[in-house]
């Protein structure tokens, strides 16, 4: 059995058209680890690894949202990354790699801050520059502190949101209340302004009598000059008559001068209060306009606000990858747009 | 051995780079302004869908005076067209074509010849509602110029919209000759709208030769269609045009049948005007009973 085997080893050749395979293989893979090496290397060169990186650092009490190869920035412009993070006394180091292209354009006392181009997502770290007078203008060196600046929280930003809707809303609810309320200044305004409204027919009545009774007084004077022409011969004769009437007469006009001036006198009292109520009315009804506005105002701040969050949760993955890339739509061109169906075809006669 | 193991990790690795290429372009910021001309599109769009032409108008001018702002060529061509849709739509064809006059191959802003063939093709539509027959046309050819390439998904509507100017002119060679073209175009880009309007529009062209057996063949093909796409206007105009070539085999029974269905689904799709020409039709053929 074991000759036998033997035997069939070694006259056993291995087909022709595989002869060197092996090598083949190995050239191929070999080619495909250069490339891939190459590929690699092309990646690090585009990544910057072979650009030269000055470190510096800052120290924080608090990494949160702070990850190794962050990106920092300067101005908005890509400038160096965290290189890395170490819990120290202090709190936490964060070491940074800054390119030595852009390293003289940052001075000593320059800030970090950590931002978000967003809401959500795209967190990076800012270089700022340093306040104005606090520290001289010079270029700074490999391994000093720049100082942190911590920035809000999104708890911190949440919760300063909420703080500015619930006046807001509580405000509404007050004006809400301050409608329905029965004393409220509201209600009141509008009772004034209605009794206000009421009010003017009467007014209105009283000026009528009020010329009824002026007319009449210029009637009872105008017969009492004719009846004073009537008798003019006899005045002399008569005098003490004619003055007796006069006296009536004018008594009586007398008495419709005080009339007139009472009437005046209610009248004018009326239109006072009424004119007096005005003023009130038309300074609650511009309060209750700004509140309105300022309500308005409010609301499309919020409006915006949550309009800044959907947009920013759509730019993020995989939400972007889910939703309908955002994109100017065409509607399509029917041809038949112009078309009604009684004019599918060109007046037909039905044949008899 | 060794070699899958390479292997693994090439194909790992390649499948890495490529997600991240693909992440890369997808990150891509689109400015706030332009944004906003898209979101006042968009929702022009859905109220289009809705049947808001009213609506659907303002916003689409909206979306028009942002592009114009930011100079989005584009996006100024795409609501001008639909803009001037949403104006046919509301019957105020004037202002519909003074829209599609802000493009055109005279403007200083580089519009494509895609959009110049949609704007001209708009027009000759716009000019054929008003019956101004050579008009329409001209503009219809412009179209047809702008529209050379083969890739050109136009193609079937500007050939379809000459059919139905050649039907107006009851020149029924014209028809079908312009209808088989657009129906060839419409199968090479897979327009089934277009489809139906080329089938219908060669079933109108077999009426007026008098050959009601292939324009039943190309009208039932068209309603099938129609009723796939869920079309009440399409579908009324397949049952008129139906009607139509019974009354013209002097089937009268049958064609006011047609006709009913047709007033039927107008009268469901709450469109008084075209119901009302649908009745004059029932009226006529009362009349010449």
């Amino acid at each position: 059995m074991s000759t036998d085997t033997t035997s069939l080893a070694q006259t056993y050749s291995p087909p022709r058209r595989f002869a060197g395979i092996e090598h083949k293989v190995n050239r191929f893979f070999l080619l495909a680890l250069v490339g891939l090496i190459g590929l690699v290397g092309l990646v690090s060169y585009k990544q910057g690894l072979f650009v030269r990186h000055v470190p510096l650092y800052f120290l924080t009490t608090d990494a949160l949202g702070i990850s190794k190869g962050m990106s920092v920035r300067l101005f908005g412009f890509q400038v160096g990354v965290v290189s890395g993070l170490l819990i120290s006394e202090g709190g936490v180091k964060v070491d940074l790699a800054i390119t030595e292209e852009h390293i003289s354009r940052i001075v000593k006392g320059s800030r970090v801050k950590l931002v978000r181009e967003s809401y959500i997502g795209g967190a990076s770290l800012q270089i700022l520059p340093p306040v104005k007078g606090e520290m001289p203008a010079t270029v700074i060196q490999a391994g000093d502190e720049l100082a942190f600046v911590a920035s809000p929280s999104m708890g911190g930003i949440v919760d300063d949101l909420r703080s500015q809707v619930t006046p807001l809303i509580s405000d509404m609810r007050g004006v809400l209340a301050e409608f329905n309320h029965p004393d409220s200044d509201y209600r009141r305004s509008i009772k004034s302004a209605s009794e206000f409204v009421q009010q003017l027919p009467g007014t209105n009545q009283d000026a009528r009598s009020l010329l009824k009774s002026a007319d009449h007084a210029v009637q009872s004077a105008e017969t009492t000059l004719v009846l004073l022409s009537r008798v003019g011969e006899q005045a002399q004769q008569q005098l003490p008559v004619l003055v007796g009437k006069a006296a009536v007469t004018m008594d009586s006009i007398s008495g419709v001068a005080e009339q007139l001036q009472v009437v005046t006198r209610d009248n004018g009292a009326a239109l006072n209060v009424a004119l007096q109520s005005v003023p009130t009315l038309m300074r609650e009804a511009g309060g209750l306009m700004r509140n309105a506005n300022d309500l308005v105002q409010e609301a499309g701040d919020v409006m915006l606000e949550g309009r800044a969050v959907v947009g920013a949760v759509r730019q993020v993955w995989p939400i972007r990858n889910i939703l309908e890339p955002r994109a100017t739509k065409t509607l399509t061109i029917d041809s038949f747009e112009s078309a009604v169906p009684a004019r599918s075809l060109p007046a037909l006669a039905p044949q008899p | 051995m060794l070699s899958r193991v390479i292997r693994t990790v090439i194909v790992v690795f390649a499948s890495v780079m490529l997600a991240a290429c693909a992440q890369l372009g997808a990150s891509r910021q689109i400015p706030e302004r332009n944004l906003a001309a898209i979101d006042a599109n968009q929702l022009a769009d859905s109220l289009f869908r809705r049947g808001d032409f009213e609506g659907a108008a303002k916003n689409y001018r909206e979306a028009l005076r942002i592009a114009r702002s930011i100079e989005a060529v584009d996006d100024i061509a795409a609501n001008v067209v639909n803009l001037s849709i949403a104006l046919q739509r509301l019957g105020r064809p004037a202002e519909a074509r003074a829209v599609l006059a802000l493009v055109g191959d005279q403007s200083v802003l580089p519009f494509a010849p895609t959009r110049l063939a949609q704007v001209a093709l708009r027009r000759s539509i716009l000019e054929l509602e008003e019956r101004q027959l050579k008009t329409a046309t001209e503009w219809a050819d412009k179209a047809g110029a702008y529209c050379k390439d083969a890739s050109c998904s136009l193609l079937a509507s500007v050939f379809n919209v000459k059919g139905q100017i050649a039907l107006e002119s009851a020149s029924g060679q014209l028809v079908a000759s312009n209808a088989v073209i657009a129906l060839k175009a419409a199968r090479d880009s897979g327009n089934q709208v277009e489809i139906a309007n080329a089938l219908r529009l060669l079933g109108q062209a077999a009426t007026l030769k008098g050959d009601t057996r292939e324009a039943y063949g190309h009208l039932s093909e068209a309603l099938e269609i129609d009723r796939q796409l869920g079309l009440p206007s399409r579908i009324s105009m397949d049952l008129v045009a139906f009607g139509k070539a019974k009354a013209q085999g002097g089937d009268r029974r049958a064609a006011s049948a047609y006709y009913e269905r047709a007033l039927a689904v107008m009268e469901a799709d709450r469109d008084v005007q075209a119901a009302a020409t649908v009745r004059s039709l029932l009226h006529e053929l009362d009349g010449t009973k």
